[in-house]
């Protein structure tokens, strides 16, 4: 069960509306490595999780995912208020805006709607903490490209935070794989132990 | 008015930081239950986040829908929302 919290994370206050940025800045919300498919991988790997510490960084990385997708949301709901139809039509907004007018839709910048297909579960610890650990790094890339496209400074400071989160959930998944390892049976291969087989739970 | 306006950024600003700070230190705990100076770093954070929340809750109103004081009626949906502009 989940609380809402009437606050962001992290204060997102764009002085200047871009919907050409917002454009690009969507793909953090619905696109392959965006912040949507992180917080569903996650809240839905941790159920057969053998192990309460991963159980836990799963639910907590997970939940913060969430409010992630809401600072994305934030920054193309500012870079998209008080637009004319010059701007829309100028920017390249159009093609979004046929669509859902200035409501925030889950895709990626590339027009292409949000997909599950885009995360796994794989029920395994070993591929499903790899997967983790590929998805952060992949994120991370996607915030170094935004930052390489825009330099409005109110855009990369929220984007820059998200983009250090990634690194903190990198490392935490990296626990999670050594925590995983240890607690395996030594005489297996290093990597893999099936959960699915075993009956400890 | 706008004093009023500043002094309640600044406590929701607190807010934030407490906050951000029990996130991370939180998901460091699941991977590292044992380790007490993460221990007292979170309930140190976790009693200032308490504190500054019934501060702003008294002040200004609800930060969750369970912090909503019934003699003002239901100020849940009054003032604007995290992501309005003019909110932060």
């Amino acid at each position: 069960m989940w609380q809402y919290e009437r606050k962001l994370q992290y204060p997102v206050k764009i002085k200047n509306p871009n919907p050409a940025l917002a454009k690009v800045i969507l793909s953090q919300l619905g696109g392959p490595d965006g912040e949507l498919g992180a917080s569903l991988r996650y809240l839905n790997q941790r159920y057969t999780m053998p192990y309460k510490e991963i159980t836990g960084v799963l639910t907590d990385v997970g939940t913060e995912e969430l409010g992630h997708v809401e600072m994305i949301s934030s920054i193309i709901y500012q870079l998209t208020r008080n637009l004319t139809m010059d701007e829309i039509k100028s920017s390249g907004f159009d093609t979004y805006f046929v669509d859902h007018t200035t409501g925030i839709y889950p895709q990626a910048a590339s027009g292409t709607p949000f997909s599950a297909s885009a995360l796994q579960v794989k029920g395994d610890v070993f591929a499903d903490i790899n997967e983790d650990l590929a998805a952060e790094q992949k994120a991370r890339v996607s915030y170094d490209n935004i930052l390489r496209l825009i330099d409005d400074p109110d855009v990369c400071d929220a984007i820059r935070f998200l983009r250090q989160r990634e690194l903190v959930h990198y490392q935490r998944f990296g626990d999670c794989l050594r925590i995983a390892q240890e607690k395996m049976d030594s005489q297996n291969f290093y990597g893999y132990n099936p959960q699915f087989d075993k009956n400890n739970r | 008015m706008i004093e009023n306006r500043t002094e309640r950024n600044k406590l929701m600003k607190a807010i934030q930081t407490y906050s951000f700070l029990l996130t991370d230190v939180c998901m460091y705990l699941d991977a590292y239950p044992d380790n007490k100076n993460a221990l007292e770093y979170y309930d140190k954070y976790r009693k200032m986040f308490e504190e500054t929340v019934s501060e702003y809750e008294k002040k200004y109103g609800p930060v969750t829908p369970l912090g909503v004081n019934i003699e003002n009626g239901w100020t849940w949906i009054e003032d604007s929302w995290p992501w309005e502009y003019n909110n932060n």
